[in-house]
């Protein structure tokens, strides 16, 4: 469905023959490409909380979790600060200031099960907290709360403040040790983001084993994840206070256990919203369970990464920072998922101490063999006995299988056992902007732990589609582009075209509107070409072309011009730089060809002898030009190049996308100043136009132009000589030398112009006004060049 | 007066100016299909240095909306020039579809 689809908008490839990362061949190849990540010693064996459903006893997806209201018991808790010296220092205060009133860090929870697995507590660097001395019923508390909600806690507590001691940021107190409320351990205060301010006290329990923040924060600081409840949701036997007892019953314990210590502060019953099982209905937990991570540490991962991230050519320029940043900050790469699909992780490791199979690496090899023929159910219905016989008693198999992360961030290497067209590193990666986080980050760890190198040597991302005001495209705003109803109405290559145009590096805009308008853009190129072709009939360009010495010198400068465009044209596609060919070419049609060189070559086109000279040159000029357009055209309009193509004159290929540049004739520089004839051309055209406005003439050829220049401006405005008259499409153009007169305007330094009607009769032929029309007896209503075109081999035109 | 309309040289193709994409490309893609087209090119390129753009392989569900649009015609547009600078740029399009049975499922 969606190949049918990519194959419509012209994209060409091997449609036929795609990679599947579902393929057996590449699934045992990543299998294999697993094993060398583990032979290089990137694996290891850690935990980490997955959503855990009791009544499944298994993990969940995070899409097999929804949210529904619940009532747990809401707990303010007290962790005692071991060595209030400490805290003084940290502070500022005098050193024994604090005297021996014990201080406290407050936490709220509604978990209070999970206590037992408290590592640590965590604060947010940049909140301001309050070290409060405070009075109620059982006496006085000195409390560290954030600032903010200090006066909704006290009043919580039933405490009344007697005095603000100190108020300091949370990041003065990273890695105070806290006293467990009721374990004999001491936890360290850790900073995290996800401290919030939103309820509570701004210091949050925290248990890496029953949190995914939790476990994040864990990880920065080095802390155990260390779970005490088992798949059934009851907590070990070995867990003191609560061992055996079912998780959510175990909140009755600690609130005791709390109370007796004086460590609990207030506890109410708090309704929230909190994740259930899709299938049971019932609430999960958060629980760490035994996964598979790759280290970006133990074989310097991360250094390697981060060196390589620097020889990768980014586009645009800021992917570097954003993939740097992320390869920096992230936890080790836990690449195990609880699923029932999915490449497995091959691995048979110790049922007691889940140390790996001391023929683990030929073991992956066998069990890829395995999947090679029959799939990755290979795997799952494999006996362990069948490959390590009698160690299956004490070794189990591994039943996780891969994150579909590293399925994919593994394509460089096994896509080119099955298409060695596909070797690694590859030239390009190209992807939407999120894929920093995504695929080109994958990618990268992979190849780094496979081979110690990027797997690309350049990136390009690109961003999201929105419509013309910016906004998200959405059903409800009526604002989405269906780009199958684009091309059955207008066309693949106008959204081609549009693609083209757009500086995709930001967010890309599109509407009806803007692909309309997209569409004229288009519809002009095409008559352009069109006009090319027209005048290419009964051209051949095997035996008429002019050869560049003798082309007339204005059909030189236009193959000069594209030489020079095609070379900005070459550039900008090497860059990735479309909207720029778009800008490039779309201007050349409008501004060069249809302003300026299609407009002054239709006289010497239509009336000069189909194969004279003066015609041919200008046929050697286009047919150039088109058989450069084509092929810029191509990548962009690939439709429209390849019916360009097939209407080409000459023997050719059999399709544009088998050719390369065009490569077109070196013409001789000349000695034609044509940018100053060129304003001299845009100069006079305004006169004409206001010429016409006034009434006094029709078309252009109606006019006779008269040019004053200064002695310095003469020489490069006489160089067409009597050939002026067709740069300007006028019927007579006469150049002056000297002072100008009075009715005249001035067009530039040293420059005037005049333009006037003109009296002298009409060639019924080129339409051009002219004296001799009516001197030659046999062709009465001829002007003399025309008279010369039909009764000799043509006209002489050297310049225009 | 005499006729001398046969001595002018007005343009003259086939080449039509009303393009009629949305008719003529699925003619043109028929076309490209019976001939190889994307073999042709490959086999036109051979022997030169080549230009290898991995596609990442996209979720295979659903129909495409504008966005793989962009995606797609930016890579071709990629593949397409290089091949003109002279390279051997084949394109092998790739789909990952691991991870999806249970989460299309779930998402229902």
């Amino acid at each position: 469905m969606q190949r049918t689809d990519f194959k419509r908008l012209g994209v060409l490839g091997d449609w036929d023959n795609p990679y599947l990362t579902m393929n057996a061949a590449y699934e045992a190849e990543q299998i294999r490409a697993f094993g060398r990540i583990v032979h290089n010693g990137h694996l290891y064996r850690g935990a980490k909380p997955v959503h855990w459903c009791l009544d499944c006893r298994s993990a969940l997806a995070e899409a097999e979790v929804e949210y529904e209201e619940r009532t747990s018991p809401a707990i303010d808790v007290e962790f005692r600060v071991v060595d209030p010296r400490d805290l003084e220092r940290r502070i500022g205060q005098p050193a024994g200031g604090l005297g021996e009133l014990p201080v406290s860090i407050v936490i709220w929870t509604t978990t209070p099960w999970t206590l037992p697995a408290n590592e640590a507590v965590a604060l947010r660097a940049d909140f301001r907290y309050s070290l409060v001395e405070a009075e109620g019923a059982g006496g006085r508390k000195r409390l560290i709360l954030a600032s903010e909600l200090r006066e909704a806690s006290l009043a919580r507590y039933g405490l009344a403040q007697v005095e603000l001691l100190s108020e300091f940021d949370g990041v003065a107190l990273e890695r105070l040790e806290l006293a467990h409320p009721f374990l004999p351990k001491r936890v360290p205060v850790v900073l995290g983001d996800h401290v919030t301010l939103e309820a509570g006290t701004g210091a949050v329990h925290t248990a890496p084993a029953h949190g995914q923040e939790d476990f994040v924060v864990g990880q920065r600081y080095g802390l155990p994840v260390v779970n005490p409840v088992g798949p059934d949701g009851r907590f070990f036997d070995s867990t003191p206070l609560v061992g055996g007892q079912r998780c959510h019953d175990a909140n009755a314990a600690i609130v005791q256990a709390l109370t007796e210590a004086s460590r609990l502060l207030h506890h109410v019953p708090f309704q929230h919203s909190y994740p259930h099982c899709w299938r049971h209905k019932t609430p999960v937990i958060f629980r760490a369970t035994p996964q598979w991570f790759i280290s970006m540490e133990q074989r310097n991962l991360r250094a390697h990464a981060l060196r390589d991230i620097k020889g990768v050519q980014w586009t645009p320029a800021w992917g570097e920072q954003r993939i740097t940043g992320m390869i920096e900050n992230r936890p080790d790469w836990c690449i195990s998922r609880q699923r029932t699909w999915g490449v497995p992780i091959a691995l048979f490791v110790h049922k007691e101490t889940g140390a790996l199979h001391p023929d683990t690496l030929a073991l992956i090899g066998k069990a890829a063999d395995r999947v090679e023929q029959g799939g990755i159910e290979a795997w799952f219905a494999l006996d362990a006995a069948e490959l390590i016989g009698t160690d299956a008693a004490t070794y189990e198999k591994v039943t996780d299988v891969m994150d579909v992360w590293a399925d994919s961030g593994l394509s460089f290497e096994c896509v080119g056992v099955a298409r060695p067209e596909i070797v690694a590193p590859v030239d390009l990666y190209l992807e939407g902007s999120d894929q920093h986080r995504g695929w080109f980050h994958s990618s990268l760890l992979m190849s780094e732990a496979l081979h110690a190198r990027a797997p690309y040597k350049g990136v390009l991302t690109h961003g999201f589609t929105v419509d013309e005001k910016g906004r998200k495209m959405s059903k409800s705003l009526g604002n989405v582009v269906l780009p199958q109803k684009v091309m059955s109405t207008l066309g693949a290559d106008v959204l081609r075209l549009w693609v083209a145009s757009t500086d995709y590096a930001n967010e890309i805009g599109v509407s009806d509107e803007i692909l309309k308008r997209t569409a004229d853009s288009y519809r002009r190129m095409r008559n352009t070409v069109r006009f090319l072709l027209g005048n290419l009939h009964g051209f051949d360009p095997a035996t008429d072309q002019v050869a560049p010495a003798d082309l007339v010198a204005l059909d030189a400068w236009a193959i000069a011009r594209t030489r020079e465009l095609q070379d900005g044209i070459v550039a900008a596609y090497r860059d990735f730089a479309f909207h720029l060919i778009y800008q490039k070419v779309h201007n050349f049609c409008i501004v060069d060809l249809g302003g300026l060189y299609l407009d002054v070559l239709k006289d010497r086109l239509y009336t000069t002898p189909a194969r004279s000279h003066a015609r041919r040159s200008a046929q050697t000029a286009m047919f150039h030009i088109a058989e450069a357009m084509v092929r810029w055209l191509a990548p962009i309009l690939s439709f429209t190049a390849e019916e360009i193509w097939q209407y080409l004159p000459g023997k050719r290929g059999e399709s544009v996308q088998c050719e390369t540049w065009h490569r077109l004739p070196e013409v001789p520089a000349g000695a034609i100043d044509w940018p100053a004839l060129f304003a001299l051309r845009a100069a006079v055209t305004r006169e004409l136009e206001k010429l016409r406005d006034t009434g006094a003439i029709g078309a252009p050829l109606e006019a006779q132009v008269d040019v004053w220049c200064s002695a310095a401006e003469y020489p490069r405005h006489a160089a067409l000589e009597e050939e002026l008259r067709f740069l300007l499409i006028t019927s007579a153009a006469r150049l002056h030398q000297g002072a100008a007169p009075p009715d005249s305007v001035a067009a530039g330094e040293g420059i005037a112009i005049r333009v006037a009607p003109t009296e002298a009769p009409k060639c019924v032929r080129c339409w051009h006004r002219r004296e001799d029309v009516g001197a030659h007896a046999e062709h009465p209503e001829l002007c003399g060049r025309c008279v010369t075109n039909v009764t000799t081999a043509g006209e002489t035109r050297r310049y225009a | 007066m005499a006729d001398y309309k046969q001595t002018i040289n007005l343009p003259q193709t086939g080449f039509p100016m009303k393009a009629d994409l949305a008719q003529r490309e699925p003619k043109m893609l028929a076309d490209w299909q019976a001939r190889d087209l994307y073999g042709r090119i490959r086999a036109a390129a051979k022997g030169r240095p080549r230009f290898v753009l991995h596609d990442g392989p996209p979720y295979a569900n659903g129909a495409i909306h504008i966005g793989h649009a962009v995606n797609k015609i930016l890579k071709d547009i990629i593949v397409k020039s290089r091949s003109l600078d002279g390279f051997d740029a084949p394109y092998i399009p790739g789909w990952d579809c691991h991870g999806l049975p249970i989460e299309h499922a779930v998402e229902k």
